[in-house]
């Protein structure tokens, strides 16, 4: 139990470091959204992600993120990334996994053998990619490929902290795996003028 | 007119023999396809079920296991297949499988054979041919 926890924190440090370089502007606000399911639960693993009402988010230079295979399962679950973010896939068990995506967004598929290092893969395109293991096919994983440097991912209780927003209009995105595909994303506006909240709800099937 | 003669008697001659001098391949003596893949089937979901060497199955795609073993079957006996998984030795690399659990294998494949109705003959030209995967596969 103690690399599958870790690896998720770490996956997440490294995301909020990344803003943490970028922020620093001293009329940047942080946005805390609240996502939970039609009836009130809070619902971690929810992407949440935002664009400026007018206009286009500003690129970023995207960091690394690294999805592992711990124990046969994908770790973490869910990641969100920036358009052009090269993912390493380190296969940390003692067995070969096939790692396959049939998205529109990112089609590919690449052996992972226990202890041989692996290219990474560069996610080009926005959209939500689903990847399986051809070899044991409970495995799956959610990459959500985003064109905007504000994002984030919610952790337990449902919550997410969005750094770095200048003042303005929004429009906030949310999605979560247990909802459908991207179309089922929850979109409503913000306004950002210093630290502001948000709650959002998603619809979502019970869990398995 | 003789030269015309010989070309059509050789053609002619040419297109009764060839059939009749290419033996048929093991995978076909096996009964193609549809034997080999119920055989396959049948052997991998005895030894996925038996806790004394199941292990290595868990949690496995045995749908997807089956259909490359059965191309790769094809492949090895003569069948029109390409194989293009991978290799034994890195397809079972960290497995840790015993020569008992390869054994286990070999039982289940020779018992659905058998049930399966495939040859004697056929039967154990089709083990001498997996055999020398032990050394791939075996591991501990």
């Amino acid at each position: 139990m103690s690399g599958t926890p870790g690896a998720r924190v770490g996956a997440r440090l490294g995301l909020a470091l990344g803003f943490a370089a970028v922020v620093g502007t001293a009329s940047a606000a942080t946005l805390t959204v609240e996502v939970a399911s039609g009836d009130g639960t809070p619902l971690d693993d929810a992407v949440v992600h935002v664009y400026p009402a007018a206009g286009r988010a500003p690129t970023r230079p995207a960091a690394g993120a690294v999805i592992d295979q711990v124990r046969k399962e994908f770790v973490p679950l869910v990641s969100a990334i920036q358009v052009g973010t090269a993912v390493r896939f380190p296969n940390r068990d003692n067995l070969r996994h096939h790692v396959y995506s049939f998205s529109p967004a990112k089609r590919f598929e690449i052996r992972l053998y226990s202890g041989e290092p692996s290219e990474p893969v560069v996610f080009d395109r926005a959209g939500l990619v689903v990847l399986g293991c051809n070899i044991h096919d409970h495995m799956v994983a959610y990459v959500m490929v985003l064109d905007t440097p504000w994002f984030g991912v919610t952790e337990r209780e449902g919550r997410v902290r969005i750094g770095g927003l200048p003042p303005g209009d929004y429009q906030l995105a949310a999605w979560h795996h247990r909802a459908g595909d991207e179309s089922s994303t929850v979109r409503q506006t913000v306004t950002v003028g210093a630290d502001v909240a948000a709650a959002v709800r998603i619809a979502v099937k019970p869990a398995r | 007119m003789l030269p015309t003669v010989l070309v059509v008697l050789v053609a002619t001659t040419l297109a009764v023999v060839s059939p009749a001098a290419r033996a048929a391949s093991l995978y076909e003596r096996l009964g193609g396809e549809a034997v080999v893949t119920r055989v396959v089937d049948q052997a991998i979901a005895r030894v996925a079920a038996d806790p004394r060497v199941n292990q290595s199955f868990d949690k496995v795609n045995l749908r997807r296991l089956d259909a490359s073993i059965v191309v790769q079957i094809c492949a090895l006996a003569g069948g029109d297949c390409r194989y293009t998984g991978d290799d034994m030795k890195r397809a079972h690399a960290g497995l840790g499988i015993t020569e008992a659990e390869f054994y286990a294998l070999v039982d289940a494949l020779r018992d659905a054979l058998d049930e399966q109705g495939v040859g004697q003959r056929e039967k154990n030209e089709l083990l001498r041919l997996l055999a020398p995967m032990k050394r791939d596969v075996v591991t501990r």
